[in-house]
């Protein structure tokens, strides 16, 4: 008897077309495809697509860099990594001098580390230290956590999911800073070490560079994005709190997640 | 030039292809780059040396698209469509085949559309398109399935010329 051939999923034979199979199955989709001539039609007609998608869009235009999307003259626009860094510290230990570079003015000209790294360093201290109140509102009610400090900032303050990188949402409570109203998320990890995410309203709009800021042992990662000014603080190496900033920073831009029936 | 410039130049022939597909304006396709490109110069810090810039600076653009698009839904005044109707596919008035599939693309739904571009015409694995757009692999293959159905009947039922073509 012939041994019956296992079903072909549709996407295997997306796959297929896409040239994205594993090579072991291209056998068993070719013989599939040459007993089911509606399959066969269906990844005729995806090739075809393909191939007219890819024609459609052939041009070489593409390739002749035009000046404004050259990278090294945009980036020689901005301030180089060290030199935001250099003057953010800068501004730590002068408390704050305006208009230290011309590019991203508005931005930068109220952008004070002292406005965003030095409550969120001090906030760290205090809280992170505590043992019996570390948060306000626990992970327990984080929607709850997440729609009022959403409302106190008047931003839609999103909670970042740290688990992959081993640290679990404690929770959060809200601040006072001399600028108004600010939030502390605070996560930890199975060695108990702790990393706050602080976030306010930034005085301007607009984005900066990452600046980096260390006091004592707490090192912090700071930024404004959009309206808020954010801050990674914990008393953790450099490298391990980049990380930490780079997987909170995707997951505020990520694009607001769709409900998985949207297709 | 830096390993980081240099990388992300590679990367701009397919980023202006990608963004002209969505937006049918070249000029405003190439703004979008110059937005993505901004953005990536600003957080170079977070790039993973070793992780695929390519899929990096795509991840960007499609956040910043579809907060472009969101917002312009918004604010009726600052509508893309019309603008965007000069029309892309002149190169190529002289395939009718290619104008068309490159009209019938356009009536998909947004998000099948990305999808379906960003495998067919960026190559990017599913896996790959799935951290781009931000769903899981299931919904990349379930949105890349609707839109080759739905291209292929309207390509089937709708190849006449002109269907939305815009001078």
């Amino acid at each position: 008897m012939m041994k019956r051939k296992n079903s072909i999923e549709e996407a295997e034979l997306h796959a297929y077309v896409d040239r994205q199979i594993d090579e072991n199955r291209v056998e068993a989709v070719e013989a599939w495809l040459k007993a089911h001539p509606e399959d066969a039609a269906r990844v005729d007609a995806w090739k075809r697509q393909n191939q007219l998608i890819v024609g459609s869009y052939d041009d070489d235009a593409f390739a002749r860099l035009p000046p404004r999307l050259d990278p090294e003259r945009l980036a020689a626009k901005r301030p180089s990594r060290t030199l935001a860094v250099a003057a953010s510290l800068l501004l730590l230990l002068a408390g704050g001098v305006a208009g230290w570079h011309l590019h991203d003015v508005t931005a930068q000209r109220h952008f004070r580390a002292d406005v965003i790294a030095r409550p969120a360093i001090s906030a760290y201290r205090v809280y992170a230290a505590e043992v019996r109140h570390p948060v306000e509102v626990s992970a327990k009610q984080q929607g709850h956590l997440a729609k009022w400090l959403s409302k106190r900032l008047d931003y839609p303050l999103r909670i970042p999911d740290l688990t992959s990188l081993g640290y679990e949402l404690m929770g959060g409570r809200l601040l006072a800073t001399p600028q108004g109203p600010a939030a502390q998320i605070m996560y930890d990890n199975a060695g108990g070490d702790r990393i706050t995410l602080f976030a306010m309203r930034s005085p301007a709009r607009g984005e900066t560079a990452f600046h980096f800021a260390r006091d004592g042992d707490i090192a912090t990662f700071y930024w404004v994005d959009d309206a808020i000014g954010y801050a990674i603080s914990g008393e953790v190496d450099r490298d391990k709190l980049l990380q930490v900033s780079h997987a909170v920073y995707e997951q505020l831009n990520a694009a607001p997640a769709e409900p998985a029936h949207s297709i | 030039m830096s390993d980081f410039t240099l990388e992300i130049e590679r990367c701009i022939p397919s980023l202006r292809r990608y963004a002209a597909a969505l937006l049918h304006d070249r000029e405003a396709a190439d703004d979008l780059v110059q937005d993505c490109l901004e953005r990536a110069l600003r957080k170079r810090l977070l790039w993973r040396r070793g992780s695929s810039m390519r899929a990096w600076l795509f991840t960007m653009l499609h956040n910043l698209y579809v907060n472009g698009v969101r917002r312009n839904s918004r604010t009726p005044s600052m509508i893309a469509s019309e603008t965007a109707a000069v029309s892309y596919q002149e190169p190529h008035q002289t395939d009718t085949l290619m104008g068309d599939i490159v009209d019938c693309i356009d009536q998909l739904p947004d998000t099948q559309r990305q999808v379906l571009l960003l495998v067919a015409l960026e190559g990017f694995s599913y896996k790959e398109v799935g951290r781009i757009v931000g769903v899981p692999v299931g919904t990349v293959m379930s949105r890349l399935s609707r839109a080759r159905e739905n291209l292929r009947r309207l390509m089937d039922g709708e190849s006449r010329p002109g269907l939305r073509r815009v001078k």
